[in-house]
Parts: structure tokens; C-alpha cells; sequence
């Protein structure tokens, strides 16, 4: 059987047609948000992730939470001292998580959050709140311990690489007795070329 | 029904089709440059800026809607409109002008993340002139945008508005970089040293405009030390000092040697954990002028080859020097007396740095234009012995041969800060310009507040934030006027 040209023609503008729609059409997937990422040296999920890991289990055996009766820490602030927009309370939210999951510590509200507890504590002090049911003021257990660090980095680069160190420490201090009761750091280095 | 005859057609002469045929091309060229190369924005955004300079925003903005009706879905119409809105004190409007310029330049990020070689292929030659490109902004434009929308965000009070514009700054910024770094890789390993010759080789062109010493001091042409302490101040007022340090310490890279920005972080721990003072902290943008205007320099070059004289055109930008403006001191508030304003973002140096980094790019396709043109007319000399066709070539080349004018003018030209720590309430904002005082009366309250003041032509345009979420009540504004 003869194919005419104009027939020929037709189906390789159909058949360009979708390959180019195939082409335009961009797919969307759920991905593995352990899976280690590598779209650039900038700090990014993986470098959280491993610095938390690494420092809860490090934590979980020092002496004052192996053999604490679930002491109470409070979360100080991890200061960035690199260049990078870098959001330190999320790796201090992931510690505190991976800690709090564990159940060998506990936690009391810290100075971020402070303004909202005492928000709330004074809240329920009004006249809308069943008195026996309400929080007393008064009442807040403080911390034994506070939990602070740094982050810093070093960035070198050449025509070809880009280097970039960082370091994470950090250290929990007994709020009493202002004794170092446990501190560890943990690098991470990257290279582009 | 009588038969009709045919009209009598004269022959069409082999000559006579060549002369039509090229004609349409002419046509055809001409008008895929359309009212873009003809038109002239440099003297329409002129004309509005005037009008704000002499105190009239809303009237600039209806003139400029005016010149506008027929591109008033680009990038650029959005971002000057938005600016204009902004100074008018139309915020939400102001707002949603951004938000469509913004969408745009998403746009482009996305095309940029998805083909960096077709962003990077910009260089791509065109028969027409640069003028009659979309426009896609330059860099930093693209940063000043977001960092206007967070201003904008600010004067609504949405502080967590203004993170995520200044988040999405800090985004923009790191892609831009990425792209720049490919296109000077790619621009080296094709063109070696002609890429870094650039402007130098083109005689006449005012080279001290665009290579000086404040144009070369700047990192690149789309960081600004403003942008990255807005950051800080932003962060820092939402509680989140370990981000702060970031903008505070980048705004400090940028920007060496500035006492204000190493004090913004020095202080930050102490200010963050000090709730007991009952001040509040202002932080004073004083913006200044307009941003330079790009305008079109160019010269034809007689060529005579077999086809007889060619005219080859060529053309470039240059933005030529203007007068800084009245540039801000000092600043005076309550209790505090003269505190110094420093001097941090040059929008004026930046235009002139973009342009700079453009100019080998722009040379290279100003090379494939004037040779493409010469081309052309060549062409048109061998097919048409009459001369007619080599002459239309030769017009039609040279009026559509015109550098790309555009740019983003209602940008300010400078941003100064200045901050201070007042108690709340109505002060007294004194601004020492080299021009003279300006003295607003404001109502500032809550732990963090931003007062934005644009003086351009002697006037002074004031934007005041409300206190942070929870904080108290709006700041109000009350221009005194000059003194």
C-alpha cells in the first residue's frame, strides 16, 4: 500500500508534535528527603540533617543525659558566623526533636518562644478561663541546662574549585554551676569543580 | 450578461520582483523592530520623573499609563509603575504591580535553571537592534525588586511578608551569581581576551563612565549592601538573630570600612536580648534622585566593497554622568542629635556596572548586527541595478540601528541608612542633605521601626512602618517640609 506525501507529511508533524509536547510537559515526583542533595555547595538539607544526626548522638552519651533522670534543657542560640543565610534554629529544632524523641531529656520553653508562653500564661489569667483549669503563673520549671553553639565556615576558591568548610559546635553548660557538661563538633567539607 | 475583459497587467520584470522581495524584507525587518527601536523611553520616563520631582506622583503615573497603552504587560512597564505607586503612597496597589513584574523574572529564573544556555546565549545576533528584545531586566533590577517589595511589605506592616520577599532575594541573588559565573566561563573559552577587551576598542566611547574607581570597587553589579541589611534588620526584628548575622555580615563584605554596618552586627546579640530599654530601634532609608538613563551613541562606517558603498551602522549604550543629588548627612531624632548617614547602595554605580559587564556581549552582537546589515545592503546593490533597493537597505539599516535605551529610572540613584534607638511616640525626623533640612514629624512605635524617606527635585516621599505583629499601634507621618 502507497502512502501519499501529503498523508507522510501529516504524521511527522503529529509525530513532532508529541515529542515537542513530551518535551515542554515538566513532571512533578515526591522525592526521598533523606536522599543525600548535591545541587550546590551552598548549605543545604543534607549538611542539616548530618550535623543533627550526628550531634544528638553524641549528646545522648555524654554522662549528663546517659545517666540524668531526664534533665531539663533549654535552646539557646546557635550563631552564624558564616556569610550564608543559614537558619540555625532549624537544625537546633532537629536536634531538639531527635532529643525529645529519645525521651532521655526534656525541654523548657526558651527565649524565642518565651514572649508566646508568657502571652498565653496571661491569657488564661481572664475572665474567660474556668479558674481551677487555668495555668498559674509561677509555675514554669526552669532549665538545668542550656544548649548554645556556632557555626562557621571557610570559603576558598580558584578559577576551577570552589571549597567550602563547615564547622558545627556544639555546647550544653549547666545553668548553675556555669560547668561545660558536654561539647562535640561536627565538619563537613564540600568541593566544586 | 456581456463579457467582461480582463484588466491589461504590465509583465512583471525579473527586476522588478527582486526590488518587491526586497523591499518586504526591509519592511519585514523594520517592523519586527516595531515601536521599540523608534521609541524613545529615556525621554518618556524624562517627562514622569519630572512630574514627581516637582511634587506630582499620581499626575506622573497617569503619564506615564499615557505613553504606555500599548506595552502595558512588560516587565518593565510593571516595575516603573510599581515604583511609581510606591512613591504615591499607593502600597497595595504598588504591591500587586511588583507582584506581576516578579512573576515575570520567575519566569526567567525558571527558563534560566531549566536552559542556562539560552539565558547565556542572549549574545545571539539580531538584524534589527538590541532595542527590539523582550526585556528581561538586568540583574539588578531583578534583586531591587524584591528588596522594594519587602520596603513595600514593611509600610503594610507585613513583616513576615517582608522575610519571604527577602528570602526570595537572597534566592535570586545565588542564581544570578551561578548564571553570571557560566556566562564568563563560556565567554572566555569562546572569545579569550577579545571578551575582556570590551568598550576600550570602540573609539569615542566615554569609557571613564562605566570604568572607574567606584564602578570597579563594586563585588558585581547586582549585590547591594542595602538589600543585605534591610535583611538583617528584618530578620533581627522578627527574632531570628542567627540570620540577621548573615545580612548584617554580607552588607558588611560589600560595603568594607562603613562604621554603621559593623555596628548592626556587633550589637546584634545585645539588641535581641535586650527587652528592657522601652525604645524603639528606627531604622532611616533615605533614598535619593532617580536611577542613571542608558542612552544610544553610535556612529555609521562607510565600507566600499565590489558591490559599491556600504554604510554600516553601529551603536551602543552609555549612560552619562549625572549629578549625585542631594545626598543625606545626618539625621536627628528625638533625644538623638546628628547621627550620621552613611551612604551604603549606589543604584547609579550598579546601572553602570551592569552595563560594564554587558559591554562585551553587546559588542559582540553589534559585530553580527553591523554584518548582517552590510550584508544586506550588499544584497540589495547586486540584485537591483537601479539603486533603489541598495538605497532602502542602506535607510532602513541605519534608522533601525539604536542601543537599548531601557532600564529601570524610578529606582533612586543612592540609599542611605541611619539608625537609632527613640522612645516611642511622635519625633521630630530631621534629614541633613547637602542641599539643606528636611523635617518630618512621625509617630514611630513598637521594638522595631522603619521610616523610608525618598528625596527627589526637593521633595521628600515618606513611607513609615507599623510596629512588628503584637507591638502597638501604625506610625503615622506628618511632612513638615524643607528648611
Amino acid at each position: 500500500m502507497s502512502v501519499s506525501p501529503f498523508s507522510r507529511t501529516a504524521l511527522f508533524v503529529a509525530l513532532l508534535a508529541a515529542v515537542l509536547a513530551a518535551g515542554c510537559s515538566k513532571q512533578v515526583r515526591y522525592g526521598d528527603p533523606q536522599a543525600v542533595e548535591t545541587v550546590s555547595l551552598d548549605f543545604g538539607s543534607t549538611d542539616l540533617q548530618t550535623i543533627a544526626e550526628a550531634m544528638t548522638r553524641s549528646m545522648l552519651q555524654a554522662p549528663v543525659i546517659a545517666n540524668g533522670n531526664q534533665p531539663i534543657v533549654t535552646v539557646q542560640e546557635v550563631r552564624n558566623k558564616t556569610s550564608e543565610y543559614i537558619d540555625t534554629r532549624a537544625i537546633t529544632d532537629s536536634i531538639r526533636s531527635q532529643l525529645s524523641r529519645s525521651g532521655r531529656v526534656r525541654f523548657a520553653v526558651d527565649e524565642a518562644a518565651m514572649q508566646q508562653q508568657i502571652g498565653e500564661l496571661q491569657r488564661q489569667q481572664s475572665e474567660y478561663y474556668e479558674r481551677s483549669q487555668a495555668a498559674e503563673i509561677g509555675r514554669m520549671v526552669g532549665a538545668a541546662y542550656r544548649l548554645e553553639g556556632n557555626l562557621v565556615s571557610i570559603v576558598k576558591s580558584n578559577k576551577k574549585t570552589k571549597d567550602v568548610y563547615y564547622k558545627f559546635n556544639l555546647q550544653l553548660w549547666n545553668i548553675q554551676n556555669g560547668l561545660l557538661e558536654w561539647s562535640d563538633e561536627k565538619e563537613i567539607r564540600k568541593t566544586e569543580s | 450578461m456581456p463579457d467582461r475583459k480582463p484588466p491589461a497587467h504590465r509583465p512583471v520584470t525579473p527586476q522588478a520582483f527582486t526590488r518587491l522581495r526586497l523591499a518586504i524584507v526591509l519592511a519585514a525587518a523594520l517592523l519586527a523592530g516595531g515601536c521599540a527601536t523608534f521609541r524613545s523611553y529615556q525621554f518618556e520616563l524624562s517627562r514622569t520623573i519630572d512630574l514627581v520631582e516637582v511634587g506630582h506622583p499620581d499626575k506622573a503615573l497617569e503619564t506615564f499609563e499615557r505613553f504606555n497603552r500599548r506595552s502595558r504587560s512588560s516587565l518593565l512597564y510593571f516595575m516603573e509603575k510599581g515604583e511609581l505607586l510606591r512613591i504615591a503612597g499607593r502600597y497595595t496597589e504598588s504591591q500587586q504591580a511588583w507582584f506581576e513584574a516578579d512573576a515575570q523574572v520567575q519566569k526567567w529564573e525558571s527558563s534560566a535553571l531549566a536552559n542556562p544556555e539560552r539565558v547565556l546565549g542572549a549574545a545571539a545576533s539580531l538584524l534589527v537592534s538590541d532595542a527590539s528584545r523582550p526585556y528581561e531586566g538586568q540583574d539588578y533590577e531583578k534583586v531591587m525588586l524584591t528588596t522594594r517589595m519587602a520596603l513595600n511589605h514593611l509600610a503594610l506592616g507585613e513583616w513576615d511578608l517582608a522575610r519571604v520577599a527577602i528570602r526570595r532575594t537572597h534566592e535570586r541573588e545565588a542564581l544570578i551569581a551561578r548564571l553570571r559565573e557560566q556566562q564568563v566561563r563560556k565567554l572566555e573559552e569562546q572569545e579569550g581576551d577579545k571578551a575582556r577587551a570590551g568598550m576600550r576598542e570602540i573609539d569615542g566611547y566615554p569609557v571613564r563612565t562605566i570604568d572607574n574607581p567606584g564602578v570597579n570597587a563594586l563585588r558585581n553589579s547586582y549585590q547591594s549592601a542595602f538589600s543585605h541589611y534591610l535583611a538583617g534588620f528584618v530578620y533581627e526584628a522578627l527574632g531570628e538573630p542567627s540570620l540577621a548575622a548573615a545580612g548584617y555580615r554580607q552588607a558588611i563584605e560589600l560595603q568594607p570600612g562603613v562604621a554603621l554596618l559593623e555596628q548592626g552586627l556587633d550589637g546584634l546579640d545585645g539588641r535581641v536580648f535586650d527587652r528592657g530599654s522601652g525604645l524603639t530601634d528606627v531604622l532611616v532609608v533615605i533614598e535619593t534622585g532617580s536611577a542613571p538613563a542608558r542612552a544610544s551613541t553610535g556612529f555609521n562606517l562607510p565600507v566600499f566593497t565590489d558591490a559599491g558603498l556600504l554604510v554600516v551602522p553601529m551603536s551602543f549604550p552609555v549612560i552619562r554622568e549625572q549629578s549625585g543629588g542631594a545626598r543625606a548627612r545626618a539625621v536627628s531624632m528625638g533625644e538623638v542629635d546628628n547621627t550620621g548617614a552613611a551612604t551604603i547602595t549606589s543604584v547609579d554605580l550598579m546601572a553602570r556596572r551592569a552595563l560594564k559587564d554587558d559591554m562585551p556581549l553587546i559588542m559582540l552582537r553589534a559585530v553580527a548586527r553591523a554584518t548582517a546589515k552590510g550584508v544586506l545592503q550588499a544584497q540589495a546593490r547586486r540584485r537591483d541595478d537601479t539603486g533603489l533597493a541598495g538605497a532602502l537597505a542602506i535607510i532602513g539599516t541605519v534608522i533601525t540601528e539604536r542601543a537599548d535605551e531601557r532600564s529601570w529610572r524610578t529606582l533612586p540613584a543612592e540609599i542611605a541608612i541611619a539608625r537609632l534607638s527613640v522612645a516611642p511616640g511622635t519625633q521630630l525626623l530631621e534629614i541633613e542633605t547637602e542641599s539643606g533640612r528636611q523635617a518630618l514629624e512621625v509617630n514611630v512605635s513598637g521594638r522595631y521601626a522603619l521610616i523610608c524617606v525618598r528625596l527627589i527635585g526637593g521633595r521628600a516621599y515618606v513611607a513609615a512602618t507599623p510596629a512588628p505583629p503584637g507591638q502597638s499601634a501604625r506610625a503615622g507621618v506628618r511632612h513638615i517640609g524643607l528648611r
